[in-house]
């Protein structure tokens, strides 16, 4: 370092440095360069074998809501079906029924109710 | 990048307007606002690259070519502000893709210009002194040169120049150093005949 030193200074390094040339800005450099934008312009021009995407449309119908219906009523048997009758006390005795099949209006008698489905009544 | 709804609060003087937004209507294909971004920094541009290719005529033809590369995308700077070091990357790029093909050692002639106080033997003797400098500064290795470019002759910070040549602060300040003791070495021959003559020249 002190060899460098010896040499030259940072301080005198940098007072040369400081008278090195300043390049010119060429004239009409700017309107050259301007000039060329058209040329570039020209490639970007050429057709282009680009297919743009379809932009996705609004829905525009008000009833679109009724598709998801059935779903909805599927799953909802889905459910019920499959909580093994855990649901069962939940549910009004109306709506019981109507699932099950059952009628209140129809009492159970028993055995005597195969009466009519005895052999003598076949034909 | 900013988004093309930047575009409404762009100033109408494109000179208030920031790089980002000139990028923006710039990659709209408005050449008004491409012309801002030429009058920014095409001069800068130029002179890195004039300075690393030794003066040659070149360096004006390199210089475009980084600005026709962002006019054909704009979009390749995401960021505005990083607009200039990506313009100096792209041109220094071009300049070491040049120097592969054919290096280039010239240094055009004509740079000083008389200012008509001084004898027609001091001006040469000024313009010798000059051109010897230059001809230390030019001998320089690519990756040196470009440092000691950026750093003192554009004044650019350590880090700013780091981000350019895309080094650690620490590689940079190494390249620096290393230029500046070839530089001692070269000039301290005629240490004392250039400094008389370039002293001469203030007074």
């Amino acid at each position: 370092m002190s060899k460098e030193n010896e040499l030259m200074t940072d301080a005198e390094l940098d007072g040369l440095l400081a008278h090195a040339s300043t390049p010119p800005l060429p004239l009409g450099a700017k309107q050259r360069l301007m000039a060329k934008l058209s040329q570039v312009d020209g490639v970007a021009a050429a057709p282009s074998n680009v297919v743009p995407l379809r932009q996705p449309q609004p829905s525009g119908s008000r009833l679109g809501w009724l598709a998801g219906l059935p779903l909805a009523a599927s799953l909802a048997l889905g459910i019920y079906l499959g909580s093994a009758d855990s649901l069962d006390s939940y549910l009004p005795n109306a709506a019981y029924d109507l699932i099950a099949g059952s009628s209140g209006d129809e009492p159970l008698t028993g055995i005597e109710d195969v009466e009519s489905f005895t052999e003598d009544d076949l034909s | 990048m900013p988004t093309a709804s930047h575009l409404r609060a762009v100033p109408s003087g494109l000179d208030q307007a920031t790089d980002a937004d000139l990028l923006v209507r710039a990659g709209t294909r408005d050449a008004t606002a491409f012309s801002t971004l030429v009058d920014r920094h095409f001069p800068v541009v130029h002179r890195v690259v004039w300075r690393m290719m030794n003066g040659h005529a070149d360096a004006e033809d390199v210089a475009q070519e980084a600005f026709l590369k962002l006019w054909r995308d704009p979009a390749q700077v995401r960021e505005g502000a990083a607009l200039r070091g990506w313009l100096m990357r792209v041109a220094t790029n071009m300049v070491t893709d040049r120097f592969r093909v054919k290096p280039m050692q010239t240094m055009d002639d004509g740079l000083e210009v008389a200012d008509g106080r001084d004898t027609a033997e001091e001006r040469l003797d000024r313009s010798r002194a000059v051109a010897t400098i230059d001809a230390a500064v030019a001998t320089l290795p690519e990756r040196q040169k470009l440092a000691l470019t950026l750093v003192h002759f554009e004044h650019m910070t350590n880090v700013a120049a780091a981000s350019i040549m895309e080094v650690s602060v620490d590689a940079l300040e190494s390249l620096l150093a290393r230029a500046r003791r070839s530089l001692k070495q070269q000039l301290a021959a005629n240490k004392t005949a250039l400094l008389a003559t370039l002293s001469a020249e203030r007074t």
